[in-house]
């Protein structure tokens, strides 16, 4: 007998107008890991929403346990017990040890004084019961990327939660770290605790879960169990970009981007270089490294020693925008949008640093516009561009760039939470940027998605003393 | 029908009036106000008269506006073919009349008549014609009888087969029967088949924990509910595919429900099919209509019956991916020999 966790019964969820979720069944039993796949990602974060908030829904019913949590008949929102998240954006507290994360930040905590020895002692006993050999008393802050998701499994499970989302970790399948974490997935899932493994790559599903759903336009379409994993034809799921190679004007003549023997946090002499119109991809595995690389990039913090050149100059000899770096994170698109500005202001905003006469003569932005419209159509002219589906944000963001002409554009895991769809039409707004002369430098924890925009995939634990690049067939790809 | 302005619907009248009176009592409110504030009587009747008032408001809301804007939403979820019991299950009622009437309209969509309509036309689809049983039986036994005498084996246990099958199908008549009477009869359906397809046909029953076998054999499904849609998965699925067709049955025990899935690896289907279908099975109207449309009578009617037996959380899903085959899942309580049978 296998006891269902959860339930959820021809659920429809609409909002202005659109089926997010349209008769979505679902079942995952107790102990399993079942696989979520979306094709398209319609309805995603509406179901993570619904599962954790209990969202209200206009038909169908959502049992956990077998009590019913939601249902139509069931008017209102309420807080969603014994669901959690783990996900890359579920955030730990930094300053705060894991032992106080897990135990002290959860709800119904009431002690006033907290004995830290104490704390550690219960969350080594804890930790244990999963095989999990993170140290409780050390900062979060410290914490690999993979302990950071196991630590936030130890905190659901603490806190009660009986199944856990586990969304889009981003790892490479059959890296160390995907490896660490299918084996405390596991663990866990032997202890009776479920999971719905929401993931945009097939092959790590297939590495992890006993049983695989695939959701399109916000229905399950089709489910697999392991035994027939083999029987399935996956393969049409994966992100197949045509492979040809990019044009690289300008023959990779001088280098664009230069780290030469950078030490700041865990980066250790850090060399490794970037020319002009190449595209590199940076592979941190352990995840550990991308940030701090971000935060030098963008000016935020200078390397203890070390130098960083871009151009051939050192970076913090450049002042303002006369760097041209340009930096895009992955996911959160909408935060890279002014709400206040029209469409063509935000694709002009980027521009306008070198050419600040945009902003006063309005023949240059009818120009652009002209431009543009050829490729947007009437996104263009949207005033604000708040209701931007995801295809048309992310040709603001990118052809703002396209349009600005960086010297390198550093993308930040761009296909992260990402369907085939839109995989395709980045590719296709990166090969424009290229075609402009752009040095490329992806800073990605996974190879099998991003390989395919980069001419050349430096694996970041190789970085040590020397370059140590391999070509893009050598490493991972 | 000619489209109605919004004055035209009652209720809408109703709303005009009711805000009409409460401007009205907000103005003599305001009006009570000013005289007591002038007449210096203590503010404190006032405050109560606000109060007063600030009640009435939040009742209004509560108990009209609330209610109204639920009763609005279950019909238009019936309107849409999804739900009756929503309708049927509010605590509160427009008027007696309309009461009556949702009680009527209940009482005919989930009658024994409806339950038999879609038992008939079960075995209508399993029989496709109206053949008396007795000559049926008789005629069969007959040739049986030939066969053995000429000393064929093989055609005498496929006119036992057959025979059996015809039996199961159309003189049992209840609801409800075990799940081991029901896997008998899609045995033997499929024993017919295999006369067919020879070895391109295979069929395996998977019981998900054998620990739950005996437990499960002896639950209550309704009947006929295994055997249209092994017969879809033959004739839809694995009928036009290369290679040897497997059809898998696998029964999985919750402690609450049953789940039957019923996996085949034949050609499966186009999504566009695939969303058509399962539309269907959700649409509660399905249940009432003749069966005149095209593709998926069997399951559609499989449907019906579970959901007209068992309400709207139990039913048939359709799982499916062109070139890889067909899923069917069917979701029903569990019920032992001793638990009542609705309608049955």
């Amino acid at each position: 007998m296998h006891r269902e966790a959860l339930r959820m019964n021809n659920v429809i969820q609409r909002r202005g107008g659109v089926n997010l979720l349209d008769h979505f069944d679902l079942h995952v039993f107790e102990g399993e890991v079942l696989g979520l796949f979306f094709t398209d990602n319609h309805g995603k974060e509406d179901l993570i929403r619904l599962l954790l908030r209990n969202t209200p829904i206009d038909y169908g019913s959502v049992r956990l346990r077998g009590a019913v949590v939601n249902s139509y008949r069931l008017p209102g929102e309420s807080a969603g017990a014994g669901v959690s998240l783990v996900s890359r954006d579920e955030l730990l507290i930094d300053e705060m040890t894991v032992a106080e994360n897990v135990f002290v930040m959860r709800r119904g905590f009431r002690k006033y004084i907290i004995d830290a020895s104490l704390l550690r002692a219960q969350f080594g006993r804890f930790a244990a019961e999963f095989g999990a050999t993170v140290d409780g008393g050390m900062p979060a802050r410290d914490l690999p990327f993979v302990d950071r998701l196991i630590v936030q499994m130890l905190k659901a499970v603490a806190q009660g939660s009986r199944l856990i989302i586990v969304k889009d970790t981003g790892f490479s399948p059959g890296s160390a770290e995907q490896i660490k974490l299918r084996q405390h997935v596991r663990r866990f899932a032997d202890s009776g605790i479920s999971f719905l493994y929401i993931s945009g790559d097939t092959a790590e599903l297939l590495d992890v879960c006993d049983r695989i759903a695939v959701a399109e336009r916000g229905r399950v379409m089709s489910a697999v169990r392991k035994e027939a994993f083999g029987e399935r034809d996956f393969g049409k799921y994966y992100f197949k970009p045509d492979q040809a190679p990019f044009a690289s004007p300008g023959g990779h003549a001088g280098a664009a981007l230069e780290f030469s023997g950078v030490c700041a946090g865990s980066l250790r002499d850090m060399s490794f270089s970037v020319a002009e119109g190449e595209g590199v991809l940076l592979w941190d595995r352990s995840d550990s490294a991308i940030e701090k690389i971000v935060r030098l990039l963008s000016g935020m913090e200078k390397p203890a020693s070390g130098r960083i050149l871009v151009g051939g100059a050192p970076l913090f000899r450049w002042t303002g925008a006369r760097a041209r770096v340009s930096i895009i994170r992955g996911t959160p698109m909408r935060e890279m949008v002014f709400e206040d500005m029209s469409y063509l202001e935000n694709l002009c905003f980027r521009a306008a640093d070198r050419l600040p006469s945009l902003w006063r003569k309005g023949a240059f932005r009818r120009l652009v516009r002209e431009e543009y419209a050829a490729l947007v159509g009437g996104d263009i002219d949207l005033l604000p561009p708040l209701r931007l589906s995801d295809e048309s944000l992310y040709s603001l963001v990118y052809l703002r760039e396209h349009l600005y002409r960086p010297r390198l554009l550093v993308l930040v895991r761009p296909f992260l939470n990402t369907d085939i769809r839109l995989k395709m039409h980045i590719l296709s707004l990166v090969r424009m940027i290229r075609d402009t002369g752009a040095a490329l430098l992806i800073l990605d924890s996974s190879v099998s998605d991003s390989s395919a925009i980069a001419d050349r995939i430096l694996d970041i634990n190789d970085l040590g003393g020397s370059e140590g690049a391999g070509s893009l067939r050598g490493v991972g790809a | 029908m000619e489209k109605r302005r919004r004055i035209d619907y009652l209720s809408r009248r109703f709303w005009i009036f009711f805000i009409c009176c409460f401007a009205a009592l907000a103005a003599a409110v305001t009006l009570c106000w000013v005289m007591i504030a002038r007449s210096g009587v203590a503010y404190a009747a006032g405050i109560a008269l606000l109060c007063a008032y600030a009640f009435l408001l939040g009742w209004a809301y509560r108990f009209l506006w609330m209610p109204h804007r639920e009763t609005e939403r279950m019909l238009s979820l019936l309107s849409k073919g999804l739900t009756f019991e929503g309708i049927r299950s509010l605590p509160w009622q427009i008027s007696p009349g309309t009461e009556s009437v949702v009680e009527k309209f209940g009482e005919v969509l989930s009658s024994d008549e409806a339950i038999n309509l879609t038992k008939r036309q079960a075995q209508y689809l399993a029989m496709q014609n109206q053949i008396n049983p007795h000559f049926l039986y008789n005629t069969l036994e007959g040739i049986r009888g030939e066969a053995l005498a000429g000393g064929n084996e093989s055609i005498a246990k496929m006119t036992e087969t057959l025979s059996h099958f015809f039996r199961y199908t159309i003189s049992n008549l209840e609801s409800l029967v075990t799940l081991e009477d029901e896997l008998r009869n899609v045995n033997n359906y499929f024993t017919i088949q295999q006369y067919r397809f020879g070895d391109r046909l295979a069929m395996d029953v998977d019981f998900e924990d054998e620990e739950d076998r005996a437990k499960l054999l002896d639950a209550k499904v309704p009947k006929l509910i295994l055997q249209p849609i092994v017969e879809n998965a033959i004739i839809h699925g694995i009928e036009g595919a290369p290679g040897t067709g497997k059809i898998v049955i696998r029964i999985e025990f919750t402690g609450e429900r049953l789940i039957l899935t019923v996996s085949d690896n034949g050609v499966g289907m186009e999504p566009e099919k695939l969303w058509e279908l399962n539309d269907r099975m959700t649409n509660l109207y399905e249940r009432y209509s003749s069966g005149t449309k095209q593709g998926g009578i069997a399951l559609s009617n499989v449907n019906s019956r579970i959901k007209l037996l068992f309400g709207e959380d139990y039913g048939i899903h359709i799982m499916s991916e062109i070139g890889t085959g067909t899923d069917v899942e069917v979701t029903l309580p569990y019920l032992t020999r001793y638990d009542e049978a609705p309608h049955a």
